[in-house]
């Protein structure tokens, strides 16, 4: 039973990719792993796959002009020829006016015009958090905890040779300021974009591990500079709005639908808080709504990954825990590797999990021997 | 193209035959559409490389679907489309050339139908067996992309492969893997 997972990996059905996923693999973005299995169990996704990766347009780009005769051969029962032409035209025309008229006629109601999306993305948010909330902890013997982290990450450091450990020591001399920096000048943080993230092209399989910051004494990347676009969350109890939005006298119609941004290293503190204090659900729902904002966040795919893993969710645990390190930010990667082996254990997948715990002694780093150690019970 | 999504989005392909077949309801072209317009759009623009000639065969394709599915019996519709499109292209791409040779669209490969085969429960230690027994790099390559779950790029970095040689790797490695499978009676039918 536990091998079928594998064989249905590689001979399953594969299912058709989307227009999401393709426009993900050209943007290099996306699980690229996920995007080319499908294509290599199914010639029609891997020759689309080829064919849109020969443009430069986006798929939607690409797809418009179908899309449109499409539209109209379902709904008017005609497509094609000179009297299209003049059709789409028109439509063109009586799209661009009504546009025009919405534009200008609800220009002030913000409430009508966001509304529906709002709607929208709350309900996918509110059953995510049913959800959460219905999953139930492990034993908490088993779970990860903040502690332990915090305690490997000190072995770790003591544990290196010499010269290594007085470069750890320095960084955590380092980090101790930063870290009330943090706080401190949260709101003079240089946030800025050049859209380009150093170390982010995969040109070696060198992992290079990126500058931390400590939240909660839990290690992160430290993303500040990166990370321009804030975190949107619904105006619920767990989440104050930020004193820079207080004044603001705006009538809400819907109170309840009204939006907070919160810079990300604001949210990230909070998470890390929660995560610290054992709080694996409301954490996990922070985790979660980062990653709606930045999908390959180090941080939130590493700690969101630990949360699942300790709310039994082992699945979603390895997906996320290998999202949490990537060539450039390395920084996870050991333990993620050893906490997805944990996670592969504990749902019996042996054979994944053997392979995974061989190639972490093969590496010969701080969780060696207890890979070493797993392995053994597993081959017993 | 979102308009018959709402109504047919849960409906399997096969549903979705058998209710154009009762009702004629050109909204289920329409979300046949949604579901694989793209898939045939990239198909048509690898093998024309010109987008006008690729549109041209995906309304071509869809505006005709409505009778084929009517006078044809589909199993696995998404297979069965690849094929025509194939097909339309091929047919396209040699009228190009003046040639007169006619391709039947009925060719229907099975490829993708037999991964659909109901698949045998093994001991994990046959499948290990299987994939050690592998010629290299097909044997290291369908290791790092399925149990590793790298991505091609990465794959082709660590085997020092160019990423073409990476893909056929693991087609072909998939291939033998099944050849070994089934010589140990390890898949069965549907």
């Amino acid at each position: 039973m536990i091998f079928l997972n594998l064989l249905n990996r590689i001979f399953g059905p594969k299912k058709a990719l989307s227009r999401q996923e393709i426009e993900d693999y050209k943007a290099g973005t996306g699980n690229t792993h996920d995007i080319e299995s499908k294509a290599a169990g199914s010639d029609f996704n891997d020759q689309a796959l080829e064919g849109w990766k020969s443009t430069s347009s986006s798929v939607n780009d690409g797809m418009w002009a179908t899309d449109n005769k499409m539209n109209q051969f379902v709904n008017n029962g005609s497509a094609g020829g000179a009297s299209t032409k003049g059709m789409t035209l028109s439509f063109v025309l009586f799209t661009l006016t009504m546009l025009t008229l919405i534009i200008f006629t609800y220009q002030g109601n913000s409430a009508v015009d966001k509304n529906p999306q709002i709607v929208e993305k709350i309900k996918d948010e509110s059953s995510r958090s049913e959800e959460i909330d219905f999953y139930t902890a492990i034993s908490p013997e088993k779970q990860i905890t903040s502690n332990e982290l915090i305690k490997n990450q000190e072995t770790k450091s003591t544990e290196s040779q010499l010269p290594k450990a007085a470069v750890n020591k320095k960084l955590k001399a380092e980090t101790t300021p930063q870290k009330t920096e943090v706080e401190k000048e949260e709101i003079q943080l240089p946030i800025q974009s050049s859209g380009k993230i150093p170390n982010s092209s995969k040109s070696n399989l060198v992992y290079k591990d990126a500058q931390e910051v400590f939240l909660s004494d839990l290690k992160n990347v430290d993303y500040r500079a990166y990370r321009n676009r804030p975190i949107k969350v619904r105006n619920t109890l767990d989440v104050g709005i930020p004193a820079s939005q207080s004044s603001k006298e705006e009538k809400q119609e819907f109170p309840s639908l009204q939006m907070v941004e919160i810079t990300y290293i604001d949210y990230l503190t909070t998470s890390s808080e929660f995560f610290s204090q054992g709080q694996y659900k409301t954490a996990l729902k922070h985790y979660l709504t980062i990653l709606d904002t930045y999908p390959d966040d180090v941080n939130a795919n590493f700690y969101g990954g630990l949360c699942y893993f300790n709310l039994g969710q082992f699945d979603q645990a390895t997906e996320l825990l290998r999202k949490s390190y990537t060539l450039g930010y390395g920084n996870f990667r050991e333990e993620a590797r050893w906490f997805t082996a944990k996670a592969l254990v504990e749902q019996n997948h042996t054979i994944k999990a053997r392979y995974l715990l061989g190639e972490i002694v093969k590496e010969g780093g701080f969780y060696s021997d207890n890979a070493e150690e797993l392995l053994n019970e597993i081959k017993r | 193209m979102n308009i018959t999504r709402k109504k047919f989005e849960h409906y399997s392909d096969a549903e979705l035959l058998t209710g154009y077949r009762a009702n004629r309801d050109k909204k289920i072209i329409g979300e046949l559409y949604n579901r694989y317009g793209h898939l045939v759009m990239g198909t048509c623009l690898n093998y024309m490389k010109n987008k006008n000639d690729a549109e041209d065969i995906v309304m071509e394709i869809f505006m005709t679907l409505g009778e084929k599915i009517v006078k044809h019996d589909i199993n696995y519709f998404k297979s069965w489309l690849f094929i025509l499109t194939k097909n339309s292209c091929l047919m396209v791409l040699r009228k190009k050339k003046h040639t007169d040779i006619q391709l039947n669209e009925e060719i229907v490969a099975q490829e993708d139908e037999i991964e659909e085969k109901v698949i045998k429960e093994i001991k994990l230690t046959e499948l290990e067996a299987a994939i050690e027994e592998l010629d290299p790099p097909q044997d290291e390559a369908i290791k790092l992309f399925y149990i590793q779950q790298l991505s091609y790029k990465e794959v082709s970095e660590k085997l020092n492969l160019t990423l073409n040689k990476v893909k056929s790797a693991i087609q072909n490695g998939k291939r033998n893997l099944k050849i070994k499978l089934k010589e140990h009676d390890l898949f069965k039918s549907a």
